[in-house]
């Protein structure tokens, strides 16, 4: 027996002194630990609203991509429009995320000639092209009372003038070749705009019976 | 004498030990007398003569008859005189090894004050808690000063910095004997994201036990991230009463994107372009986490070292060296102190200290409300300083002598927008510096940039000593690179410090 427990605190000597040799540094006898856990970082937002007239605010955040093509048009073709006749809507753009836009621009993806609705036999011309219909974008103040022109001037009163539907169209189609409007769109802040759209008095008869269906999209960036 | 006499006293019942051992060998006192005559064998089984256990009852009578010869015939013999001390009332007291962390001037948060009562201490102050972070900008929320201490008097020879584990608390009671068939956690739940069959270690007070986790778990917020709830397979035993504050640890996490302990949650379930778990980013999982950049820089002693993020030799990119003098590329935060800035200027004063490290030419931009003005650095200044060199240059547009204006490096952010992604996010520090592997031993350093890792170097943490870290988060902001997919997500990580003897 006393043999047998020899050789047990024999062996366990060792071990001892095998963990002694080989596992130094293994094991702290005393440790000590804090954690800064829960650190929180929260990203910002920038979203737009868009509210035509008193219709309901479309929001940018709705679509897959933070750009929402499906808010209300400006202008129905149903209203049918005659050289001369100035047209306008209200357009309320909000910046409801937490980070404030440093620029808000426009620019129209595409413009397409469609017959205007009931008319028999189109004229055949091109309301999106050269000499077709007058457009500004009037920047105003909540009670949509117009204090300074955006489109196609900056500053002072908007006046229609030739060729603006176009200008946009042609040049000003794409989020990389977009027409910056002055100032920036701050965080929870709005701006107001008027869009006006005229047929030209001197609209040729080819413009009967023709309509523009085209997009305008707001964009703003960080 | 007195010692003599105890000595004796002593002896004597070890004489009687031996009679009575040798009991059974002696019938009587006459056998006994016979004995000590003649020595040879009493019994014919009996050993030889010279066997040793003889010797030794020889001996022990010897002792006995000295022993009954001191008690009764030495009394009487002893001095009257006597001297005598005693050293009572000795102590041996161990030592401690026990730190702190304090997170800017917040209060110091101590290993040994945890819930679990382990010396383990998960529950220190968030390092950040940063809002409305936007790509290419500095906030003052995204820098901290960390102060880590050793509280205790025993030396803390290594000192580690590691992304913590996936953890959380108890929020219900785990009670002794009882079968466990699932672990709640505490709100706001676990930080990190629990998987199926991830092994998930409940402990408190130096006991622990390890579950395995059995289906998703629930109660998560938009991913596994967050779980309150725990299901636990195998219907275990506990295997002791685990109180509410008990520290939960998933020991499988921080391998890959989908398990870190940093995850992402929506901050609004009404956003339809950002999700955390799509591949709208380069990084599937957590997108948010995969996209901020993460520094960590100390300055201790005057000295510093840069331990991750762009100008550390411990960050994830390749080819990455220690920079020369130590300094991470850390976009400041500041704001314009002491007397302002007016007038012409080749400094900028910045009393709290610098936050960040400029280097020469660097471009510093004084920001107040719309006004805006930039300046050149001349020269580097290192994290901490009061002041910014500048080149001299002409004040204009600020009211009140700027003061209060921010102060921000936008060199030091291009430079970090340029290293945007896959490198020296939060998400890699996870997976690249944790427990089971990659923890960054805080070696002393020896000069701004190098680390004395020599086998005799000094303790990592001496007791009474601390050391000051400054941890940063900067989301870059890439060129043409479209963002839109990490809008409005919150990260949660943390940060672990631990302390060796």
């Amino acid at each position: 027996m006393t043999s047998a427990i020899k050789r047990v605190l024999l062996s366990l000597m060792v071990v001892g002194g095998l963990s002694f040799f080989t596992l130094a540094g293994t094991y702290a006898v005393l440790n000590s630990e804090t954690s800064n856990t829960k650190s929180t970082i929260a990203s910002g937002t920038l979203t737009l609203g868009n509210t035509v007239a008193s219709g309901s605010t479309c929001f940018s955040y709705s679509s897959s991509s933070n750009s929402n093509t499906g808010c209300d048009a400006l202008f129905s073709s149903a209203s049918l429009n005659y050289p001369g006749v100035a047209t306008t809507v209200h357009v309320t753009i909000t910046n409801n995320g937490t980070v404030p836009a440093s620029a808000l621009s426009i620019y129209m993806p595409s413009c397409a000639t469609v017959t205007s609705p009931g008319a028999p036999s189109p004229g055949g011309g091109n309301p999106c092209g050269t000499g077709g219909p007058m457009m500004y974008i009037d920047e105003s103040n909540a009670a949509f009372t117009s204090h300074s022109c955006v489109y196609p001037t900056t500053g002072g009163t908007c006046a229609y003038s030739a060729n603006t539907l176009y200008y946009l169209a042609a040049t000003k189609n794409s989020s990389t070749s977009m027409y910056t409007l002055p100032g920036t769109l701050a965080a929870g802040a709005s701006r107001y705009f008027i869009v006006g759209m005229e047929l030209p008095a001197t609209a040729s008869n080819a413009m009967q019976g023709e309509a523009a269906q085209f997009d305008l999209t707001w964009n703003a960036s960080q | 004498m007195r010692l003599l006499k105890k000595l004796l006293l002593v002896l004597t019942p070890m004489g009687a030990a031996a009679f009575v051992a040798g009991g059974g060998t002696f019938s009587s006192f006459r056998e006994l007398a016979q004995w000590s005559r003649d020595p040879g064998p009493a019994t014919d089984d009996a050993p030889p003569a010279h066997d040793g256990l003889r010797t030794t009852k020889r001996l022990l009578l010897a002792a006995m008859a000295i022993g009954g010869a001191a008690y009764f015939g030495l009394g009487g013999t002893f001095a009257n005189f006597q001297a005598e001390t005693s050293n009572n009332n000795s102590s041996i007291a161990s030592g401690t090894l026990t730190m702190n962390n304090t997170v800017n001037s917040n209060s110091a948060c101590y290993s040994y004050s945890a819930a679990s009562a382990d010396n383990i201490n998960a529950g220190c102050d968030p390092a950040f808690t940063a809002t409305n972070v936007t790509p290419g900008v500095m906030q003052s929320t995204q820098v901290a000063k960390i102060t880590v201490a050793n509280s205790g008097s025993i030396n803390g020879s290594n000192l580690y910095l590691y992304a913590s584990q996936i953890n959380g608390k108890l929020g219900t009671q785990i009670t002794s004997g009882n079968t466990v068939s699932s672990i709640s956690v505490a709100a706001p739940g676990m930080e990190g994201t629990v998987s199926s069959g991830d092994q998930v270690t409940v402990s408190y007070g130096g006991k622990s036990q390890t579950f395995t986790v059995s289906g998703t778990p629930t109660n998560a917020a938009n991913s596994n991230g967050g779980a309150t709830t725990l299901a636990v397979g195998g219907s275990p035993t506990a295997n002791y009463t685990y109180p509410i504050g008990s520290s939960v640890t998933d020991t499988s996490g921080n391998t890959a994107t989908t398990n870190t302990d940093c995850y992402d949650t929506r901050s609004s379930s009404t956003f339809n372009f950002n999700s955390i778990t799509a591949s709208t980013m380069q990084q599937a999982y957590n997108p948010f986490c995969g996209a901020a950049l993460m520094w960590v820089q100390e300055l201790t002693g005057g000295k510093t070292y840069c331990w991750f993020g762009k100008g550390s030799i411990w960050s994830s990119g390749s080819g990455y060296a220690e920079d020369a003098n130590g300094r991470c590329v850390a976009p400041i935060y500041n704001v314009v102190g002491g007397s302002g800035i007016t007038g012409t200027i080749t400094s900028i004063p910045v009393p709290a200290g610098t936050t960040g490290n400029v280097s020469n030419l660097d471009q510093i931009v004084v920001t107040q409300g719309s006004t805006t003005q930039t300046f050149t650095a001349n020269g580097a200044t290192p994290i901490g300083s009061t002041s910014i060199a500048v080149n001299s240059q002409a004040v204009s547009g600020f009211s009140g002598s700027a003061i209060g204006a921010s102060i921000t490096d936008s060199t030091a952010q291009n430079s970090l927008d340029s290293n945007a992604y896959g490198t020296d996010s939060i998400t890699n520090f996870d997976t690249g510096h944790h427990l089971s592997s990659g923890k960054l031993e805080l070696y002393p350093i020896s000069t701004n940039g190098n680390l004395d890792t020599s086998p005799t170097h000094a303790s990592e943490l001496a007791a009474g000593t601390s050391r000051v870290f400054y941890i940063g988060v900067y989301l870059p902001k890439p060129s043409g690179l479209n963002q839109n997919a990490i809008q409005g997500l919150t990260s949660a990580f943390g940060l672990t410090w631990h302390m060796d003897q």
